[in-house]
């Protein structure tokens, strides 16, 4: 009988939150990484190839200081292409191996067509622990993500109203550890309502101060969910004062890109269709969708879009040759910020500034006979 | 009425698969209209139209079609090659490709931007094929002629490239649509090749593409050349790299030696297969020249990638640790995008010819060096 493992999970957002939590659930030791930080992605940087996707970089940054705390297992998804990501934890094993850490990478693929091999992956990982077990460690997780959803649309909310920057923030980042500690269905339900009304009751400012600004955001999954990543752009833009909506939120992302897609059932039907004049193709990862998106917010009145992708995706960079075409067939400003470990804190400030008052302005100006063009000149300087 | 003009960039799959598109098309009755070889201005003009961010080699692409679409070609020949095998995709930019090109060049040209995608089933490729014949024949006798027809000059191409020929090599000596009457050695009958044509460049830099191991005279060393057909066979992209190891007495084999079952066994037999139909190919070859097998010895290999490139970035990488850990192959990961200085590269190729004949015949180099990257 060989020593018990030591479970680690990259982070992505609030992703080892409700992960840790069903595997603990089923009995198993999990050891999480710290935050993504500046050392996190030195290392990351270091043992990865220069011009691979950012992602990975800090996916293997994480590894390597879990393995420093006494991971031993990594759980680790997979996909079938053609975005990278399909293939990271191929490369990542071996960077791993060649750097000296004796880690073992267990890979949740999403099978082609076969839930039950992805559902007995599962199992043998808890030990052969009965389905019931299995099921409710799984319904336990997903409570989480569904939670932790909710706090962030909640925040999403109320941070541009704020009448002191960061209260939101700090409220939400005590809900999600309320969530995170949280060891029973009914205390997960509990942390949710204390933390949606802690949100709610936030101090607003006073209606003068308000610009009335939506934002949609768009883009590639890990860099929307992970704020080291974007460097926090959701909470940027919220003390901006622009109310902020995000495509992807990861419960919904988890259930058509793991659940449905393994059914073959598709709920991006609507996104699909709003993207067909444009693209009227998948080309993997999230680029037909940050298409579609971006069509979607543009008909919802939004005033709006950033599209955040790491540098050199290439779905992304699909989506962003096509982009300048939508946002002036829809007249909806679109700015793509493209990152990775070289992007400065300073230089995004800027030109989020930037973009915000460009909206601002034209949302003051909106019918008026306000210079089309000066607008778009302005953006192109931005993006 | 004169017939429908078809154009066709000479660029990206161009170099895999024109010789099937080419025969099918005229075999339909339209005129081809192959693009001149690239040129600096192919470059340059593909520049100002494409992203900052995307590849070189589609920025190549877009040159070559914003050249078609001046000459005024009825169609612009831009399929969506998603997929051109079960469980394997090309790139997401060649699948977005269309999009792109109507997003970015607004051709008031027709665009044939029919899908295939033959990722779930080879036989989508009947239903792509059909949406291709539609604009210029609708009679089903004469598709199904066009396709055998241009399936078995494609399948004659393909064993030619196993022979060791380079691909326009091949599509000469097979005289496919755009090359009929070209010989070998007259092959810059386009117009815009002849502003290409200069005396600071030797004969042999009018031909990138021309030129086979087995013709080589004079060489020591043999060189295995990894990379995109793309980015391998277009000799001004890659700043003439092929001729200029040829002069310092290289001989070169290239990936598309290799037979579709040693690429597949290989493919099968890595941890995980990968998605990516060229990345099958150059793993195939990278790990059948680092075990040295009878079909070829090489001395080194030379990874040539575009500068932004997905699959590459991480496949090449990957190729490059095994080849290290298998063997002591030298192994040079050139990285080239429209930046790329013509001295830098010659440097750093003299450096690494020097090296392989320096631990061919030196005395004892005590296995060192193993991986080298000058």
């Amino acid at each position: 009988m060989h020593t018990v493992r030591q479970i680690t999970i990259p982070h992505m957002g609030n992703l080892a939150i409700g992960v840790k939590a069903a595997v603990e659930d089923l009995g198993l030791n999990v050891i999480l990484p710290p935050r993504p930080s500046k050392r996190t992605l030195d290392l990351g940087v270091f043992h990865s190839p220069e011009f691979v996707c950012f992602p990975l970089k800090v996916n293997v940054g994480n590894f390597i200081e879990a393995a420093e705390l006494g991971a031993d297992t990594i759980l680790m998804a997979g996909g079938v292409g053609p975005c990278r990501f399909g293939y990271y934890a191929q490369l990542q094993r071996e960077i791993l191996f060649d750097a000296g850490y004796e880690v073992d990478m267990v890979l949740l693929e999403p099978p082609q067509g076969k839930v039950s091999e992805l559902l007995r992956l599962i199992r043998d990982l808890s030990g052969g622990k009965p389905w019931s077990r299995i099921w409710r460690a799984l319904r336990f997780g997903w409570e989480k993500f569904k939670a932790l959803d909710d706090l962030d649309r909640a925040a999403n909310k109320v941070r541009h109203l704020e009448a002191e920057g960061g209260t939101t923030q700090s409220r939400l980042e005590q809900a999600v550890s309320m969530v995170d500690a949280a060891g029973t269905m009914e205390a997960i339900k509990r942390a949710l309502s204390d933390g949606i009304e802690a949100i709610g009751s936030v101090p607003r400012c006073p209606e003068s101060k308000r610009k009335g600004l939506r934002v949609g955001i768009v883009g590639e999954v890990y860099m929307i969910l992970e704020p080291f990543a974007n460097q926090r752009l959701v909470q940027q833009l919220g003390e901006l004062g622009a109310e902020v909506e995000s495509a992807i939120y990861i419960s919904d992302w988890m259930r058509s890109n793991l659940f449905l897609k393994t059914l073959r059932v598709s709920d991006r039907d609507h996104v699909e269709q709003a993207a067909k004049p444009y693209l009227n193709y998948f080309v993997g990862g999230d680029g037909l969708e940050s298409v579609g998106e971006t069509v979607n917010y543009s008909s919802r009145g939004f005033d709006g879009v950033i599209q955040v992708a790491p540098f050199t995706c290439m779905p992304e960079l699909v989506a962003e040759s096509i982009l300048p075409l939508v946002s002036k067939d829809l007249s909806i400003p679109v700015l793509t910020l493209v990152l990775d470990e070289h992007s400065g804190e300073a230089g995004l400030r800027t030109r989020l500034e930037a973009f915000i008052d460009l909206l601002h302005h034209r949302k003051l100006h909106r019918g008026t006979s306000d210079s089309a063009k000066g607008q778009t000149k302005a953006l192109n300087a931005i993006g | 009425m004169g017939c429908i003009s078809v154009g066709i960039p000479r660029a990206l799959l161009y170099y895999d698969y024109h010789p099937f598109w080419a025969t099918f098309i005229k075999e339909l009755g339209a005129e081809i209209v192959l693009s001149p070889t690239t040129t600096r201005h192919t470059i340059n003009s593909g520049l100002g139209k494409a992203l900052d961010d995307v590849c070189l080699p589609v920025k190549v692409y877009y040159g070559h079609a914003m050249w078609l679409l001046e000459q005024g070609v009825d169609i612009l020949f831009a399929p969506r090659m998603v997929s051109v095998e079960p469980r394997a995709y090309t790139c997401p930019k060649l699948m977005g490709l269309p999009d792109m090109i109507r997003s970015n060049l607004s051709p008031r040209a027709g665009v044939i931007d029919s899908c295939v995608d033959m990722s779930k089933s080879r036989r989508q490729l009947a239903a792509a094929l059909v949406n291709v014949a539609i604009p210029l024949s609708k009679n089903p006798l004469r598709i199904r002629v066009a396709y055998n027809r241009a399936r078995a000059v494609q399948h004659r191409f393909e064993n030619l490239l196993r022979r060791g020929l380079w691909p326009e090599e091949a599509m000469a000596h097979l005289g496919v649509p755009g090359f009929e009457g070209h010989r070998e050695d007259n092959p810059g009958a386009d117009r815009a090749s002849k502003d290409k044509a200069s005396k600071d460049r030797a004969p042999d830099d009018m031909r990138p593409s021309l030129g086979t191991p087995d013709r080589d005279s004079a060489t020591d060393l043999t060189v295995g050349l990894l990379g995109h057909s793309y980015n391998l066979y277009d000799g001004e992209l890659n700043l003439r790299l092929a001729s200029k190891l040829r002069n310092m007495g290289v001989s070169l084999v290239t990936a598309e030696a290799l037979d579709n079952q040693v690429v597949e066994a290989c493919n099968q037999s890595l941890p995980k297969p990968l998605f990516w139909t060229s990345a099958k190919r150059l793993m195939a070859a990278a790990l059948t020249w680092s075990r040295g097998d009878e079909r070829g010895t090489v001395d080194g290999i030379v990874h040539v990638v575009s500068f932004g490139c997905g699959p590459d970035s991480l496949v090449g990488e990957l190729a490059a640790r095994w080849v290290r850990r298998d063997s002591n192959l030298p192994f040079l990961l050139l990285t080239l995008d429209e930046h790329s200085g013509e001295a830098g590269l010659v440097t750093r190729l003299e450096a690494f010819v020097d090296m392989l004949r320096w631990r061919r015949i030196g005395p004892d180099s005590n296995g060192e060096p193993g991986g080298c990257t000058p």
